[in-house]
This record gives structure tokens, C-alpha cells and sequence, in this order.
């Protein structure tokens, strides 16, 4: 009996043990070094870090304007982009999922955005910002074209929620388009006999059975975008004026630019805390939706 | 079930604390075995530079230096580009692995590397170098940082457009200026492009005229320091209004749109006549269009006489790592003397970088035109300095803030100074 817990133990710390260390030295480890660092002022680089106990945390709350500006921002850019990306993820899975010529290909395109690295991205889209939109503007006088892109916080909000939507789309699109070829036919073909339109069909049967991947795809967007830097940072780097700079933004600045790293550290225990307050919470709302078939 | 779970966890985060107090202390022994090179005369010295585009010229300077002192390796590393490169410093640092010479650009990172810079002075370039360039890095007397080469800026202007649109004279003060601008206009030229929407545009180089134009900057920020001066009460900040509103009127349709990119694009194509950008611009002008004909006009903030002053200063000095075991920094210190004292060094400085070296008697050459002007200025003593160097962390970032908000029409320029009196008070 003993002898057989023993080998179980074993047996767990075989497979789970290398990724577990790893991610203890990386994240557990740096976790915890973050929660101490919260407590002290330190510039990032002198060899001793002063403690001052709770002042970080209370700096926070006390007239960081910039720290609301940001928090706002990366609060309405959430809604946007979870939003928006989600339901024309959605619209295209259902889309792809009919039986189209080039449905494979078109999946295939719209799913390649995701493999480009968020700085890049972030600069291949600056420039069609500041530069083609111009050009069109000027070609076609379209007043889309010829907003003052990424010029105003307006500009810059909306340009950053395109730039998500592009890039993340196709990832949600695909686990979409799993979960709804894995609707039973036999269930579509019943509903369809017994006369329910398109609507009733998508509403009762497709939705109800695809929460399960509602569930995963808002929670994954909501952490990608909770937690934007790459994309946005090389895009508007926070400007104009510091109105698109996310919350990591603020973080880092704080950390790196302003050289108060403890005080980011305050601020980014403080973000953990809440972007792991809304998680929990979305889990566990859509859980509650979801249905067997 | 969980029990065992619980098991295993607990078991593992006992083994990767254990191979993480391993990994410390091996690098604790590495430390101690350092001197032991001292017998063995092999030296591996790391060099971090910050300028990309001198990565290959520095390589190659580097195996000069090498052939001169067989006993030494040298590794160049660069990393630029905005401050990214100062982050990666510090995870260098943080993992032990900081480089022996690595650039500080001005007093206030110095403050930041402070635990870690070795004392330069009695070095034997000291005496050769240009006095005021000493001075960024001299710290209660002694000497901190190696200056390599001066740096200038203000408004790179098209000669060719000035010509055509009928601006003989070149304008040194802002009514002079919005002539200029207006005479360009009509000629059917951008007068300005703006780059407003990059940080440094205006939070470093355009603030700094207002510092650099006092009397005595340096007793103006000791005031402000203590609290007994207001930029907001001061009336070239007051007057800095001018040449905002003055380039904003007769810039490109959206300022806060175009980036210093943008900026020598519009100017090497010929659409935009002037831009506020320094010798740096100078290597992607001229690569966008080698037949550029380029000058440099100073900032002027009112119509006062002394406004016809460049800003000329010492864009970064190299430091010596003082953590280095010592035949280490030995080296480092050969190294950079190498650098700016000796023939190979200097050829290098000015014919392969395109310095305008911050050391007497070197011969500048490779100069074009806005390096030329920039020492035209400074032979007639016409310049003013770089105090950005002194801005206190991150205040950069709120002057390029306030002003973009004062662009666009967000606040009024009375607020503008009033916020960024606060925030120098809060980031000092």
C-alpha cells in the first residue's frame, strides 16, 4: 500500500515535475520576488532595495492620474476588443462551417495574423495608419481614411481595437469552428424536419452548445487584452498624450522609465489581483450556460 | 487524490528551490575564481554600445584593438533604439552579467548606475578632451564618464526650398522664422514637418531650449530643484508657446500623427522644408536622397538676439564597469583610451562614425552639412547646452505628454506649465 503511493508520487513527479520547475523559476519565483519588491523603494539597479512597508500600495490610490487614465483605457479597450472580436469570431466560424468551396483556405488566412509577432504588428500597422490610410484619404477623400489616425485618443482607442480584432480573430474563429463541427447533425437535421428556421436552429441549438467555447474564447480574450503591451506599445507607444497606454503599460513605464520599480511592482500586484477577480468571475458566469447535449 | 497531489507540489518546490540556491551559489564561486585570471593575463572584456547602425564599425575597431593587445577579447554588443536599451541593461545587471564599458547619457542616469561606475579621472584623455563635454559626467571633482563626441541639433533645413521660396537670410529669431514659414507656404511647401507624436521630439530637445536659453541653466535647475523657481513664472517657458503654436500653424495637416520617421521622410522627398531633429537625421537624409543640400537653424522661443544659438552637447560618455575584476577594467580603461587618444581611434571617430569628436586637435572630417554648421555655431561660440541630461526620470515623458495635449487643444499653455511644474516636483 505504501510501497504504491510512493511509486504514484513518483510517477506525478516524473510528468509533471519539468514543466512544474520550470515554471516555478520563472513564474512562481518572480511572482513572489514582485510581491516583495511591492513592499520597497528601489530603482531597478542600486544593490539594496529600501523597505517601506504599505506606502507603494497607498501611492496607488493617492493622485496617479496616469494610472487611472490607463486603467480606464485598458478597461474600455477590453469591452471593445472581447466584444467585438468574439462576434465576428462567431459569425465567421459559422460562416466557414458551411459547406463553401474555399472554406478550408479562407480559415487558413484569416487564422495567420495570429503567427506574426505583436511588435511587428504593431509597426506594420502604425504605418498603415500614418501612412497608406493617408494616401487613401487623399486618393479616394473617404472620411475614414482621412480621420487623424492614431492623432487623437479617439483615433488611437479605435485604431488599437482594429489592430486586436485583426490579429486575434482567427484564433477565437477556430475554436468557434470546432466546437460547432462538433454539434451532433442528427440534432440540426431534427430541428430542420420539425420546421425551426435558421434563427431558432442558431439561438437554441448552436449557441446553447457552443458555451462551452464561448466560455474559453471570452476568457482568453479577456486575458489578452486585460493584459495588452506588444501590439499597442509599438503602435501608439501610449500617445497621444498618454491616452492608449494600457495598464502593463503603466506598469513598465513606472518600472523602467520612471525608475520606480517598486512601485510598479505595487501596481502590478494590484493588476493581478483584479484581472484575476474578473476572470474568475466571467468562468464562473458562463459555466453556468453551459449544457450537455 | 489531492493529498498526493499536494505531495508532489511541495516535493518539487523543495528541488527547484534547491537548484535555485544552487545556481546562486555557483555563480558566487564564479566570482571568487576571478583573480585567478590575473595570472593568466587573458582578459575577456564586454563592450555595450547603443548606436545600431555603428555595430559593424565598432566590430571592426574592436579587432584593431585586439591585434594592439593580443591578451584581450573583446565582445561588442549592441542594443538601441529609443530606452529599450536601458531596460535590457538592467536585466543584464540583474543577472549578473553586466557588460564592462556601457554608455550613461547624462547626470540623471548616472544617478541610476551609480553603485556600479568606476572613477576615471587621471586618465590620460582627460587633458585632451573639450572642457565643457567633461563636465556632464564630472561628479564632485572627479571624473565618471568619457565623452566621446558632441552632438547637435534644431531645425535641419532645405536649402534648396529656402532658395526657391525667397528666404536669403537665414532666420535666427521666431518673427524671422514665421516669415520663413510663411514665404515657404506660399511656394507651396510643408514649412515644418512636426514629429510630435515621437516622445523625444518634445520632451527632450524642444523642452530643452527653454532650460538651455537661461542665463545660467544649471542655477535654474538647482532652483527648481529646491523649490524656488516655477517654469510657469519663467518667461522663456512662457515664450516656448511661440514656436509650438508657430510650427503646429504652419506644420503638416496632423502633428501628432507623424513620428520622426515620418519627419525625414517628408523632408528627403522634399515635401516638408524643416524639421526639428539634430546630426543623428543625418545618415537616413542622405541615404533617402544623397543629393540633399542641408543646413541647421537654431530653435528661437522670442526675437531676442541671443536666440541664434544651436543646442550642442554630449550625447552620452561611456563608463567602466567598477564591479569588473580588476585587470578587467584595466583593459576597459586601454580600451577607451585606444578609442579617443590614438590615431587608429580617432580615424575611426571621424571618418567611420561621422563623430564630431568631443577631443582637441582631432580633425573632423566626413562632416556634412548640418555637422558643418553645427561646428560653424560652435566656433563662434554661438551654442547653447543639453540639459535634458538632468530632467529627472520620466519627466520627459510628461513634458511630451502636456505639450501633445496642448496641441491638441486639451489645455491651455498656462496649464501645460503649471502640470509640469507639479510633475517635476513629484519625479525629482
Amino acid at each position: 500500500m505504501n510501497n504504491r503511493r510512493m511509486r504514484d508520487i513518483r510517477e506525478d513527479i516524473f510528468f509533471i515535475g519539468p514543466g512544474f520547475i520550470i515554471f516555478a523559476l520563472i513564474v512562481l519565483f518572480s511572482f513572489v520576488l514582485g510581491i516583495y519588491y511591492s513592499f520597497t523603494e528601489w530603482n531597478g539597479v542600486n544593490k539594496e532595495a529600501l523597505w517601506v512597508g504599505l506606502d507603494n500600495y497607498l501611492q496607488v490610490f493617492k493622485g496617479d492620474e496616469q494610472a487611472g487614465v490607463s486603467a480606464v483605457f485598458t478597461l474600455k479597450f477590453t469591452l471593445a476588443s472581447v466584444i467585438t472580436a468574439n462576434l465576428l469570431a462567431f459569425g465567421l466560424a459559422l460562416a466557414l462551417t458551411l459547406p463553401l468551396k474555399n472554406a478550408k483556405l479562407m480559415r487558413t488566412i484569416i487564422f495567420l495574423p495570429n503567427v506574426i509577432g505583436g511588435i511587428i504588428l504593431g509597426f506594420v500597422w502604425r504605418f498603415i495608419f500614418t501612412n497608406s490610410f493617408v494616401s487613401i484619404g487623399e486618393l479616394t477623400g473617404s472620411w475614414f481614411f482621412e480621420l487623424p489616425w492614431l492623432g487623437t485618443p479617439m483615433t488611437g482607442f479605435w485604431a488599437s481595437v482594429i489592430v486586436f480584432v485583426w490579429q486575434r480573430t482567427g484564433y477565437l474563429m477556430m475554436i468557434y469552428v470546432a466546437a460547432i463541427v462538433s454539434i451532433d447533425d442528427t440534432l440540426l437535421e431534427a430541428a430542420y424536419i420539425d420546421g425551426a428556421s435558421q434563427l431558432h436552429m442558431l439561438t437554441k441549438i448552436i449557441i446553447p452548445l457552443t458555451v462551452q467555447a464561448i466560455t474559453v474564447c471570452v476568457f482568453l480574450a479577456l486575458s489578452w487584452t486585460t493584459k495588452m503591451f506588444d501590439v499597442i506599445f509599438a503602435l501608439t507607444n501610449g500617445g497621444p498624450f498618454g491616452s492608449t497606454e494600457t495598464f502593463a503599460m503603466n506598469i513598465y513605464y513606472e518600472a523602467f522609465q520612471y525608475n520606480n520599480y517598486g512601485l510598479g511592482s505595487a501596481k502590478a500586484i494590484l493588476f493581478f489581483i483584479i484581472v484575476g477577480f474578473i476572470s474568475t468571475a466571467q468562468v464562473l458566469t458562463t459555466k453556468k450556460w453551459e449544457v450537455e447535449a | 487524490m489531492n493529498k498526493r497531489l499536494l505531495t508532489t507540489f511541495v516535493l518539487l518546490l523543495v528541488a527547484a528551490g534547491l537548484l535555485f540556491a544552487g545556481g546562486q551559489q555557483e555563480s558566487g564561486a564564479q566570482q571568487k575564481e576571478a583573480p585567478a585570471e590575473v595570472e593568466a593575463e587573458e582578459v575577456e572584456l564586454h563592450f555595450f554600445q547603443f548606436k545600431p547602425y555603428l555595430d559593424e564599425e565598432y566590430k571592426k575597431f574592436a579587432d584593431d584593438f585586439e591585434q594592439q593587445n593580443p591578451n584581450v577579447t573583446v565582445t561588442t554588443e549592441t542594443i538601441g533604439g529609443g530606452t529599450q536599451w536601458q531596460t535590457i541593461l538592467k536585466s543584464k545587471f540583474a543577472a549578473g552579467e553586466g557588460p564592462d564599458i556601457f554608455p550613461v547619457e547624462g547626470p540623471s542616469q548616472y544617478e541610476l548606475w551609480s553603485d556600479y561606475i568606476a572613477d576615471l579621472s587621471g586618465e590620460p584623455w582627460v587633458d585632451n578632451a573639450v572642457p565643457f563635454a567633461l563636465e556632464v559626467l564630472n561628479i564632485d571633482g572627479k571624473q565618471m564618464g568619457m565623452p566621446v563626441n558632441l552632438e547637435g541639433y534644431g531645425y535641419i533645413y532645405n536649402k534648396e526650398i529656402f532658395k526657391e521660396a525667397g528666404v536669403t537670410k537665414t532666420p535666427s529669431t521666431v518673427s524671422e522664422l514665421e516669415a520663413a514659414a510663411k514665404k515657404i507656404k506660399d511656394a507651396g511647401y510643408t514649412p515644418f514637418a512636426t514629429g510630435y507624436s515621437t516622445w523625444w521630439v518634445i520632451g527632450l530637445h524642444l523642452y530643452n531650449v527653454a532650460f538651455a536659453q537661461q542665463d545660467d541653466p544649471q542655477a535654474f535647475i538647482d532652483k527648481l530643484n529646491a523649490g524656488e523657481v516655477k517654469m510657469a513664472d519663467n518667461t522663456l517657458f512662457q515664450d516656448l508657446q511661440n514656436i509650438v503654436d508657430l510650427t503646429v500653424e504652419y506644420g503638416e495637416k496632423n502633428p501628432l500623427t507623424t513620428d520622426h520617421n515620418k519627419q525625414v521622410q517628408m523632408f528627403a522627398n522634399g515635401t516638408a522644408a524643416m524639421i526639428q531633429q539634430g546630426v543623428w537625421k543625418e545618415v537616413p537624409i542622405f541615404e533617402a536622397n544623397p543629393n540633399a543640400n542641408v543646413g541647421l537653424l537654431p530653435i528661437p522661443l522670442n526675437d531676442n538676439a541671443k536666440m541664434d544659438r544651436v543646442a550642442v552637447g554630449v550625447p552620452f560618455n561611456f563608463v567602466v564597469n567598477k564591479t569588473s575584476p580588476e585587470p578587467v577594467q584595466k583593459a576597459a580603461k586601454d580600451f577607451l583610451n585606444y578609442l579617443v587618444n590614438s590615431k587608429t581611434g580617432q580615424k575611426y571617430m571621424t571618418e567611420n562614425f561621422g563623430f564630431i569628436p568631443a577631443y582637441k586637435e582631432v580633425d573632423p572630417q566626413g562632416l556634412k552639412g548640418v555637422g558643418k554648421d553645427i561646428l560653424e555655431y560652435a566656433g563662434q561660440d554661438k551654442t547653447i547646452p543639453w540639459v535634458f541630461g538632468q530632467f529627472p526620470d520620466g519627466f520627459a515623458n510628461e513634458v511630451s505628454n502636456n505639450i501633445q495635449a496642448y496641441v491638441a487643444d486639451r489645455q491651455d499653455w498656462d496649464k501645460t506649465l503649471s502640470r509640469l511644474d507639479a510633475a517635476w516636483q513629484k519625479l525629482k
